[in-house]
């Protein structure tokens, strides 16, 4: 990475977390004393000036204090806040709504099997509210400002496919099984090709439903990164469609390896999905996903919600600090939300016991996980909202390139 | 006696003037001690940087602010209420810390101007100074029992969207929130109608605008201003100080009736007068480096000493109160001045003057008999 030689013309101090006068203070630096600038980005408008520079020790200092001859490259910091496995759950849909409603999350990832939605009711009714529900500070419909993507699944819930044609994907019963019950079948030429059907007319579903092309293609369970023929497939039909796919690179490693011990087959490693994706071209939906706010696992318990809550928002201010000194011009946060009064694992269990014998594969033990996650988001943005000089400086959505079908 | 009359007399009468002058110190000491003086000092210039001309303590600016301080300035209290300035003194009346880093001080005024009900600190600290308007909290509550009133009828209309009433309780919790973040920010030091006063509001805009924004060099700015005003506050403490000392001094020259005047043509005339006092003089020289290696207990017990060892009382002159004219009067002022003119000063004279009076002092007379017989004692007699 290219980087700049500055010379500082007045005392300034370097901040840390974010470019802002009032960040905590890293050093300072003495007029004539030489900097090395990585990039610059937009903060704090100071004395008419909202440029900053990243130095390479990652701290920002204001560009009104330094002096350079080189053109610094100002890179856009963008962000992309998704919200998995929408679609099947009234209250995770409600917990969606409020978010996008009030500019907590600007992307959602739809799963597009809901049990007992011959019509396709309740997915018809998400697409009404986008485009009939205004976002925040902005008199355009949600529907031009979210990314909708599609949440591919073949570890939950029916098949959109007709059963007869995906029968090696379900059980009995005509369900897909847990990822546990995932196996090395997975790997052969009959379970992908089913697995790619059910793909395909999950893919028909969600434009018949969103009469859009979906803004991104993420997979629950991360199932599409189990094996190299799912890989392969999903992700050569990804660069077909000119669809972008989250990144494996950043995949939670506690998530990871409890998957593995999981399912029947050994995972790939995130250096073996990178050979993999590299020899592919794939496009990834942003240059990194936050994967951090994730927590704690479904198997742990949840004791105190306010240090949980603590917890993510400090996992939130570290993520955006670590995105914004790094040349990265896109980030993607990744959260799992719900919008529900219970907060005891025990009461999740009881209260959802109808909704997982009709929709098995989405763990209700980290429904107290999903509460603390939404918690966190609406607790930060009241937080930063009205701050001068909040965290999220600067904080912009991507906006989505919609491809109406 | 070296003959030297006036040299003596002039030694003689430094070395009372440096005893009285020790006497004086060391009652200074104690009752500045008592009465924490230095922290009192310090209260007088805090006050002069937080306040305006008109709510300033004229008091504070004169003698008595040694014994007494107090402000009518609301900053100032709020200030001196502040717990990281308030556990600085110890418990009791003289409560008051004697010392504020500079840093401590910025930090607690910064403290006192960012809470507030605004979004944030720098919001406060603009507001404090009248940039933007103050943010009222009445609003809010008002639009929280709108809310709250919505919701109950949005619950009682039967086909109501369940998104619908849900976002309206997320707003409602959101307005909560925001009304229980900017209370918990209220300021509990300064009355909520408080208003700085145009004086020191401009000042404090003066260094607001040049840190633009930026509380930390904001601080560095107070420190700045702070450090400023202490080299003044130290510089009027000395002055209160000698103000004392002189008051102090003609209080124990009228009482002890030490009259230079008289005492100057006394020791003129006496010579048993003068050895006493110069056999003094040159014991003191001689036993003690500095002024000010003399502690204030030591001070004590060796005045009581030199007194009690040459014979001397309080009272060195002998002047009836009935008889005082107008020329004692003056000879009681020039004794209070030169109290006043410190310890330290005279020692360092009397110093210089046994020096001067050593260089003259004759040689003694040699003799080579003499020599030459104590020799011969330890000479071994050959043959």
């Amino acid at each position: 990475m290219e980087t700049y030689k500055g010379i500082v013309t007045k005392l300034v101090n370097t901040r840390i977390f974010k470019p802002s006068v009032n960040a905590p203070k890293s050093q300072e630096l003495q007029p004539r004393w030489d900097v090395e600038i990585s990039h610059a980005i937009r903060g704090e408008l100071h004395r008419g000036i909202d440029i900053w520079y990243v130095l390479t020790n990652r701290t920002f200092v204001w560009s009104g204090a330094v002096f350079t001859s080189q053109n610094i490259p100002i890179l856009a910091k963008l962000y992309l806040v998704t919200a998995d496995d929408i679609g099947v759950n009234k209250e995770i849909d409600l917990g969606a709504k409020l978010a996008l409603k009030n500019g907590l999350i600007n992307s959602i990832a739809v799963l597009i099997n809901r049990t007992a939605d011959a019509d396709d009711e309740h997915l018809e009714s998400l697409h009404k509210f986008l485009n009939e529900t205004k976002g925040p500070n902005t008199s355009a419909p949600l529907a031009h400002t979210t990314h909708v993507g599609l949440h591919y699944t073949i570890t939950s819930g029916r098949p959109v496919s007709p059963i007869e044609e995906v029968k090696n994907l379900v059980d009995e019963n005509g369900y897909f099984p847990e990822y546990k019950g995932l196996d090395s079948n997975y790997a052969t030429d009959s379970y992908v090709q089913q697995a790619m059907r059910e793909l395909e007319s999950q893919y028909i579903k969600f434009k018949k439903v969103f009469k859009r092309e979906p803004a991104h293609l993420t997979s629950h369970h991360d199932v599409h990164t189990f094996t190299y023929p799912l890989f392969n497939s999903i992700h050569s039909w990804a660069i077909s469609k000119k669809i972008p796919i989250r990144s494996h690179s950043f995949l939670p490693p506690i998530r990871r390896e409890f998957y593995d011990l999981g399912v029947k087959l050994n995972l790939p490693s995130i250096d073996t999905m990178n050979s993999w994706s590299i020899k592919l071209g794939c496009q990834s939906s942003t240059d990194h996903t936050m994967v951090g706010h994730y927590g704690p696992a479904p198997f742990l318990p949840l004791i105190s919600y306010t240090s949980v809550v603590r917890k993510k928002h400090k996992t939130l201010d570290g993520g955006i600090y670590d995105f914004l000194a790094s040349t990265d011009q896109t980030r993607e946060i990744m959260v799992h939300i719900i919008k529900s009064d219970l907060t005891k694992k025990s009461e999740f269990k009881h209260h959802y016991k109808p909704f997982v014998k009709e929709y098995p594969g989405v763990d209700t033990r980290y429904f107290a996980g999903r509460v603390a996650e939404y918690v966190s988001l609406q607790t930060r943005k009241t937080a930063l909202e009205g701050k001068l000089n909040s965290y999220f400086i600067p904080f912009d959505f991507i906006l989505p390139e919609i491809r109406n079908v | 006696m070296t003959g030297l009359i006036v040299l003596d007399t002039f030694i003689s009468l430094v070395f009372i003037f440096l005893l009285y002058s020790l006497f004086t110190m060391t009652l200074i000491e104690s009752l500045t001690s008592i009465f924490s003086s230095r922290a009192k000092n310090l209260m007088a210039g805090i006050e002069r940087l937080l306040a305006d001309e008109n709510e300033s303590n004229k008091t504070n600016h004169t003698i008595v602010n040694l014994f007494w301080a107090s402000t009518n300035s609301l900053l100032t209290k709020a200030f001196y209420t502040h717990p990281s300035i308030r556990y600085l003194g110890p418990k009791g009346i003289n409560s008051k810390p004697s010392y504020i880093s500079p840093n401590r001080f910025s930090e607690t005024l910064v403290d006192l101007l960012q809470k507030g009900t605004n979004s944030n600190a720098v919001e406060n600290i603009s507001a404090a100074l009248g940039i933007i308007p103050k943010f009222e909290l009445g609003e809010l509550e008002g639009n929280i029992k709108e809310l709250e009133e919505e919701i109950k009828i949005l619950k009682g209309i039967e086909s109501v969207d369940e998104f619908e009433v849900e976002s309206a309780k997320q707003e409602l919790s959101y307005l909560k929130l925001e009304l229980d973040n900017r209370t918990k920010t209220k300021n509990p030091f300064l009355p909520e109608d408080f208003i700085l006063g145009t004086d020191t509001k401009y000042q404090f805009n003066l260094l607001w605008n040049e840190a633009g924004d930026d509380i930390e060099k904001f601080k560095g700015l107070l420190e700045q201003w702070y450090n400023d005003q202490m080299d003044r506050i130290s510089g009027w403490y000395k002055r209160k100080l000698s103000l004392l000392t002189f008051i102090l001094g003609f209080i124990i020259a009228c009482s002890f009736k030490v009259d230079t005047i008289q005492l100057a043509m006394e020791l003129s005339k006496n010579e048993d007068l003068r050895a006493i006092y110069v056999e003094g003089a040159k014991d003191m020289i001689a036993n003690i480096q500095t002024v000010d290696s003399i502690k204030l207990e030591e001070n004590r017990q060796y005045f009581d000493k030199k007194l009690q060892e040459n014979n001397l009382v309080f009272s060195v002159t002998d002047i009836s109160f009935k008889d005082i004219k107008f020329l004692n009067w003056v000879g009681f002022l020039i004794t209070a001045f030169a109290i006043s003119l410190g310890a330290p000063f005279w020692f360092d004279l009397l110093s210089k003057l046994m020096r001067v009076r050593t260089s003259l002092q004759p040689a003694a007379p040699s003799s080579s008999g003499t020599s030459t017989s104590n020799d011969g004692k330890n000479t071994k007699a050959v043959g």
